[in-house]
């Protein structure tokens, strides 16, 4: 989960890292208050969730909190990189000597935890990489070992900062990797952290990910459910989330949705699976009415409640359900979830069904049973049929529906 | 001669008396495996259809010194625990099965198992098969005779339901497969995909090898760059699955927990295109793999379509 700048912030300041004084404003009462009440010249910042804020005017700097307002009124409800702003960061101005670049993550090729670190700031991490001119350090660190003091001074040497830079940068450094840590997250990023004339070091920007698997030992967090879509979550969206949440949260995952705009729903099974399925569904000329993707053999329950937010919607004119050869997730009873959900909704459109595994025969049979007794326009297969194969059948399907139908292309 | 998992290979399981473990205990038996003991704390002294039960590792290992390998199923947040309790006892393989285990725990177990030289498939790895010989998992379920024969392709997939349509679609070209690794689609995992690469490139049974990776992070990359530098100098086909989630912001995870494009970086159109450039063979449509796997290996007698 990524999390917005304020939020990340009061992370921060939760470790003990400098962030200027600052005031989140969502409603125009907030505005009113702060324009009172706040004293000197200002930053105010777009809530968004992505990035190169600066170069989409979502950032701007008033010298009179009056100005506040102004710029109320050119961000609030408005779109800035496709999403739409819902709370501002008023923030205190800083003086800034020198902007910095630091981030905690985890990378793929030590396997790992890294963290990088570049005496030159500002701009964005690619653009540093590709720049000659700022030394970007990058070290691993020891996730049984953690961050040392010793370490965190000899990279800030390394990086390029003075002598009397070393203490103040490396207990930011030490902060920020305790927060990294504690709060089980899978990125933590201060760009710019700013050296002021004092020679404090204050993050003066915070980009934090959050890592969804360690969700279950931080229980006492309340954000705002969100989307990484650049968008605020459907209502089905939301519906699905709440199918994983309580005490067999891993027993089976049957809560991943995206509502998309096309016409074909898809129930995929298998993380691997929806990925080539999805691929296969647009080449084949399909246009998927969500993604979504059940695994880890979920109980019946779980299934029907997916099945439900997928299929009871407006415009659905072919359900596609699909899955590579399952190694424990039992057809039967997922299907048997499917199937409480097609009984209650009837549908007429085409559904094309293909999925081998444990106890197939009986899940396939199972709907080819209930098609038999509804009427329903459904193909079954099972490993004898490719999954690329089954999503052009059922866009020939779709099409001769929707020809019948009357529905224009 | 398969790799990883060999007739000599002795399992103990780790959360033997769970629900998952008990279901894939009974499939191991089914599929030759020798499944030699098991371990729940606080359970010791039972039996799961006959296979005794320890509190601890220790203690099975006093009775079972021939325990060469380790097959987790327990619940994500005992995760670490059980994996450094198996390390600490230098069990040389261990293969996590548990899902949604929080990264900071894994970078803390494969940290450990680096300075031991424990061998670490996983986490969320549906298991590892060798045709004939055993599994570890449940690999291939019910169709496990169906899909599986002793044969010449190494298979490594990121995905546990693809591993299976990767090695179906490679026996209906005509072949069996010599091992076949599920090595998950976490984000930070013990063997990736140029691991496994220089065990098959030493063993004589493989001739080929095919790969199903997903969009996120750099063990395609390393594939190639190993590959590139001669590490293996074998036939590979590959596949990289995720093509339409480059329409979707970044950061958007989907099916898997690494299976994000981050920085501009990870999208599947460019692993495939480092593959090839590495000399690896695409598949365009999946489908495709087995066959380009078998002419690549002068073997393909397709059985059927």
């Amino acid at each position: 989960m990524k999390l917005y700048e304020f939020e990340g912030k009061e992370l921060y300041k939760k470790y003990g890292i400098p962030v200027p004084e600052s005031v989140v404003i969502s409603s125009e009462q907030d505005v009113q208050e702060a324009c009172s009440s706040w004293r000197g010249p200002a930053v105010v910042k777009a809530q968004i969730l992505a990035g190169k804020r600066k170069k989409s005017n979502g950032i701007a700097f008033v010298d009179e909190p009056s100005e506040i307002l102004k710029v109320w009124h050119e961000l609030y409800r408005k779109e800035v990189r496709d999403e739409i702003v819902e709370r501002l960061l008023v923030e205190q101005k800083v003086d800034i000597q020198q902007e910095s670049y630091v981030s905690i993550t985890y990378d793929t090729r030590t396997r790992g935890i890294v963290l990088l670190l570049s005496k030159a700031g500002g701009i964005d991490i690619e653009e540093m990489a590709e720049s000659k001119s700022a030394l970007l350090v990058r070290e691993p660190i020891s996730a049984r070992v953690g961050l040392q003091p010793w370490h965190a001074r000899e990279l800030a040497k390394r990086a390029g900062f003075e002598h009397e830079d070393l203490i103040p940068l490396s207990k930011v450094l030490c902060k920020l990797y305790e927060c990294f840590v504690e709060e089980d997250a899978r990125l933590v990023e201060i760009n710019p952290l700013a050296r002021t004339p004092e020679g404090d070091f204050v993050a003066l920007d915070a980009k934090v990910a959050l890592d969804d698997d360690a969700q279950v030992r931080h229980q006492e967090r309340e954000y705002s459910i969100r989307t990484s879509l650049g968008r605020p979550p459907t209502a089905k969206e939301l519906e699905a989330i709440r199918i994983d949440e309580g005490e067999d949260y891993y027993r089976g995952t049957a809560s991943k949705y995206i509502e998309l705009p096309g016409d074909i729903a898809t129930l995929f099974s298998g993380g691997g699976a929806s990925l080539i399925d999805m691929d296969a569904l647009i080449r084949a000329g399909g246009e998927p009415a969500n993604y979504t993707e059940y695994s880890g053999n979920p109980p019946r329950e779980k299934v029907a409640a997916l099945s439900k937010v997928v299929l009871d919607r407006a415009g659905i004119n072919g359900l596609w359900i699909v899955g590579g050869m399952a190694n424990f997730t039992r057809v039967d009873e997922t299907f048997a979830g499917i199937l409480d959900t097609l009984r209650e909704l009837q549908p007429a459109y085409p559904i094309m069904v293909r999925r081998p595994g444990p106890f197939e025969e009986e899940g396939l049979k199972a709907f080819r049973d209930a098609a038999k007794e509804h009427g329903w326009n459904v193909r079954v297969y099972g490993a004898e049929k490719s999954m690329t194969d089954t999503a052009g059948e059922l866009v020939e399907m779709v099409n001769a529906y929707k020809a019948e139908q009357g529905v224009t292309a | 001669m398969a790799i990883v998992l060999t007739e000599n290979t002795n399992v103990l399981v780790q959360g033997i008396t769970g629900r998952e473990g008990q279901r894939a205990t009974a499939a191991m038996r089914d599929y030759h495996t020798n499944v030699v003991c098991g371990v729940t704390p606080g359970k010791g002294g039972q039996n799961v259809d006959g296979v005794p039960v320890y509190d601890t590792i220790h203690e099975a290992l006093e009775r079972h010194s021939e325990v060469n390998a380790s097959a987790i199923f327990v619940p994500p947040v005992a995760a670490k625990d059980a994996v450094l309790e198996a390390i600490s006892h230098d069990i040389p393989l261990i293969n996590i099965l548990t899902e949604r285990i929080p990264v900071r725990d894994t970078a803390y177990f494969l940290d450990t198992a680096r300075e031991r030289g424990t061998r670490i498939v996983g986490p969320a790895s549906i298991g590892i098969l060798s045709p004939g010989l055993g599994r570890i998992g449940m690999v291939g379920g019910p169709h496990v005779e169906k899909v599986y024969t002793p044969g010449s392709i190494g298979v490594i997939s990121k995905s546990g339901g693809m591993t299976n349509e990767t090695s179906w679609v490679i026996r209906q070209a005509g072949l069996g497969q010599s091992t076949v690794i599920a090595i998950g689609g976490d984000l930070l995992i013990g063997s990736n995909f140029k691991d496994l690469l220089e065990l098959f490139e030493q063993d004589e049974q493989t001739k080929g090898v095919v790969m199903f990776g997903e969009l996120g992070g750099t063990y395609e990359e390393e594939a190639a760059e190993f590959i590139s530098s001669g590490g293996f100098t074998k036939p590979v086909a590959a596949f990289v699955g995720g093509k339409f989630a480059t329409a979707l912001p970044e950061g958007t995870p989907i099916g898997h927990a690494g299976a994000l494009i981050e920085g501009g970086k990870g999208g599947p159109e460019e692993k495939e295109r480092i593959l090839k450039d590495a000399g690896v063979l695409i598949a365009e449509r999946f489908e495709e793999l087995g066959h380009l796997i078998g002419e690549a290996v002068g073997e393909s007698t397709a059985i059927n379509t």
